[in-house]
Parts: C-alpha cells; structure tokens; sequence
C-alpha cells in the first residue's frame, strides 16, 4: 500500500506545528532517532541498491517482470501485473575511494548487459543513474484504469536518478485516445502512472531490504550472478522463490 | 513547460501544512500578489521571480493590450490569473519565470577597459579610486541593462491538492531555490523534497527499519588503494 501524504508526513514529523519540531527535523518513534535531514542524506544507498536490485531481476527473469499489486482485486491475490523491463543506453556508476569519487559512464544499446557493467559492480562502484525502460501490455489499461499504478499499456522509459529516487527525460506512452478530452489530466495520468510503478518496485524492494531475507538469499544471489560464476539464472530465482 | 507538454523531467515534492479552507479564493489572491512583474534596468535587483500562468509564461504586463477585466490589477488581469487557468481540477498549476541580467564576463571586463579610459582622458587622472572604478561599473552594468533584454527563464509545477505531491518541472538548483522561497511565501507552506528515504516512507517503510538499515558490501574484491591506483 502506498501511504497518503498525511500519513507520509505523520511518520516523519509528528509535529509539524511546532517550533521544536520543525528545528528538529523529525522526532518519529522515539529517542535516538535521527534528525530528517541526516536520514535524507544518509540512506541514499538505498537507491543505489534498489536500483542494482532492479537490474538483477530484470536480468535473472528475462525482462519479464511482475509489478506487485498492479491490478489488484482484479487479480488472484499475490499475483501482479505483468510486464517487460530492461536497462538500456545508458548506466552511471560510481564509488568512493581513498583518492576520491570514482565514476564510470557505460553507453551503448544495453551496457549494463556487457561484461564492464558487472565488473564495475565487482570493483565496488554502484549505479548512479540508468536509463530504464518498461512495457505494460495493453490489456493493463482496461483492467486498471484510473488506478495509480495500473492503467494504460504502453512503453515508458525514464532515466532514474538512484541518489535521489527521481526520474527525469520520461517517455510516456501517447495520449490516451478517446478517453477524454482533457490533455493535462491525461498526461498527469500517465505521469503518475510511471511514478506509481516505479514506487511499487521500490516498495517491494524496501519489504525484502528489511527482513532477514535481504542478507540471507537476495544479496548472496545478487553476488553470485555479479560475480558471473556461471550458476544458471533459472537457479538463482529457484533461490528467491517467492520472496522476490 | 512540463506540465502541458516537452521533457517529463521533475522534482518530486511533498507540501507540508493544511489548506485555507476557501482554496480557490485564497490562492488565487495570493497569487495575484506575487505575479511575475518584469526587470527594469533601473532597478536594484538583479532578478525578478514571480508566478505566471502556464500557458502564456511570456506575456509580459507591459506588453499587454489592457484588456483585463475590470476591477483586477492591470498586470494580474493580463497575466491571466482566473480560477480556470490555475485550477484543473483537483490540481493547481502554476509557472514560476525567472528573469535574471546576465551579461558576459568578457564584455563587461572590455566595457569597464573603456569607460575607464574615458574617465582618464575626461579628468587626466593617470590612476583611477576603487570608488570611482565602483561607480563605473554601476554605469557600465545600468548601460547594458538599458540596452540589453534579461536572460529569461520558466518551470512550471502541478499540485494535487488532494495528496499534497507536487511535481516542478525542473531540476535546476537555481530554478529549486527560488521556487521554494516564491512557494512558501505565497502559500504559507512547507515543502519537502522526495528522496530516498521520504519516497520510502511514502511507500510504507518505517523509519526505524530504514534508519537501521547499513550499505550492502557488494563489492567482490575491496576497491584499489589510492597507493595502488598511482603505482
């Protein structure tokens, strides 16, 4: 479920109102709980490993995906709405040494399937940016229109920006036709249809980050399909099973 | 101009605080008071910031025909700010024009180069005061601004009002600071910026389990040493 506004801010500043608060940044559950600012700044490894996430199944499934919840009640429960997703042209990445930042940029038809993308990874550099792509099928309009996540078919690309879990240069799919005579609302659809996908992911990604299982299956699958050791891509998701 | 049409490139906000109760009024007025109202190179300020509606960013105060509607501001009337050009729907769209005087570095530095040699033939001084060189450039800058037209700038931003996300169609840092400062003194409200951990906390994450959460080491081999990478 994606939380409202009210509740997004609730969790993160209980009062707002107040003077103290607002200095303070965010009190949230407790003590010792750290200022919005410094938590803003130090989890954007997330995006990073969301997005070395995201690739590592785009790969390991083929490019066939299922966006968690897209569709829902419309579906049986548990299963998502399908589609295709690939990194293509471009993927940034970067790292922190002794000397400095390290960056590398990959450019080409799909460079983060080309052997370098992988080594950067086994180097300790982590996506910054890629260019991602993503095709609903069209049957998804009908089944979910109106719905954040789910609704019209069609190919979306975006670059996502990891460090600040952003999208810009978006390709959306054309205006939707005869659905309204309303160019704003429908491109306002389409906009946070892509935003609403992208979230879901993230929040699928988050629920495993979380648990035990990140450490225990995912990362060990992860490390094994960077490190090329040749275990077969259908092994690795016999390892994640169901918990992808 | 993402709002209605080009780049799908945004900064994701969140709008922190309650709304007036008559929305439409309230806004409308305070919008009305911080339209965009153009440089003259008279003026002090290198910089003019102000909302201007979405469609016609451009259509300058003093360029208009003076055809607004009776009872409105001169330039509000023709910046056209009414309920249904901000308003569509549940959401409010705006455009945020940024005019600065920019000039080249190069060109003020050959201007200044002359203005001074003038000064020096006009007085027969062979050495000119930092005040008198201050002076000079205060001219030389007024001279350009006389001659020149502002470098000319616009973003634009939809709001839902009903989820308090909002969208600016820019990633500018000059274009976010001005917004936010223009934002928050027009609608006395906050903004927050999306992000890593505000997108997690959107999506349900708590965060407790986030600001637990360490980097995943998942480098193969440690990186090079800085004595590795210059042997």
């Amino acid at each position: 479920m994606i939380v409202g506004m009210e509740g997004v801010l609730n969790k993160l500043d209980p009062k707002p109102e107040s003077e103290e608060g607002r200095e303070a940044g965010a009190e949230g559950e407790g003590e010792g709980r750290v200022s919005l600012a410094e938590a803003i700044e130090t989890r954007k490894f997330l995006g990073r490993e969301f997005l070395v996430w995201f690739w590592f199944l785009t790969e390991i499934y083929e490019q066939k995906l299922q966006i968690p919840g897209l569709g829902e009640g419309r579906r049986a429960e548990g299963e998502g709405g399908d589609c295709d997703a690939w990194l293509e042209k471009s993927i940034v990445f970067e790292s922190l040494t002794e000397s400095g930042k390290e960056k590398a940029s990959l450019s080409g038809v799909a460079p983060s399937g080309g052997p370098e993308s992988r080594e950067a990874l086994r180097q300790g550099k982590t996506p910054v940016k890629a260019k991602i792509a993503i095709r609903l099928p069209e049957g998804g309009r009908r089944e979910a229109e109106g719905e954040r996540a789910g609704c019209a078919g069609g190919d979306f690309s975006f670059v996502f920006d990891a460090d600040h879990y952003s999208i810009s240069n978006a390709k959306i799919p054309a205006l939707l036709k005869g659905q309204g005579d309303d160019p704003f609302q429908e491109r306002m659809t389409l906009i946070e249809q892509l935003e609403g996908i992208v979230d879901l992911f993230y929040q699928q990604f988050l629920a495993i980050r979380v648990s035990s299982d990140w450490n225990r299956v995912v990362g060990p699958a992860i490390r094994s399909w960077m490190s090329d050791d040749g275990s077969p891509y259908e092994l690795l998701r016999a390892k994640l099973g169901t918990i992808r | 101009m993402g709002v209605l049409k080009g780049s799908v490139t945004y900064s994701k906000l969140y709008v922190r605080g309650a709304l007036p109760a008559d929305v439409h009024a309230r806004f409308l007025e305070r919008i009305r008071a911080r339209g965009f109202k153009p440089l003259v190179p008279e003026d002090e300020d290198d910089a003019a910031v102000g909302w201007v509606p979405i469609e016609r960013p451009y259509d300058d105060p003093q360029e208009g025909l003076g055809l607004g509607r009776e009872g409105e501001s001169a330039g509000s009337a023709r910046l056209g700010f009414d309920a249904s050009g901000v308003f569509f729907g549940s959401y409010l769209n705006l455009g945020m024009r940024l005019d600065r005087w920019k000039f080249p570095a190069a060109l003020i530095k050959a201007r200044m180069a002359a203005a001074e040699r003038e000064l020096k033939l006009k007085t027969g001084k062979e050495r000119i005061s930092k005040l008198e060189k201050a002076e000079l450039k205060e001219m030389v800058l007024k001279k350009l601004r006389r001659d020149g037209v502002p470098v000319s700038s616009f973003a634009d931003f939809s709001w839902s009002l009903e989820t308090g996300e909002l969208r600016f169609f820019s990633k500018s840092k000059a274009h976010l600071e001005y917004f936010y400062e223009l934002f928050e003194k027009t609608f006395q409200l906050r903004l927050l910026p999306s992000g890593c951990y505000v997108g997690a906390v959107a999506v349900g994450a708590l965060p407790s389990q986030l600001e637990a959460a360490t980097p995943t080491p998942f480098a193969l081999r440690p990186p090079p040493s800085a004595s590795e990478v210059s042997s």
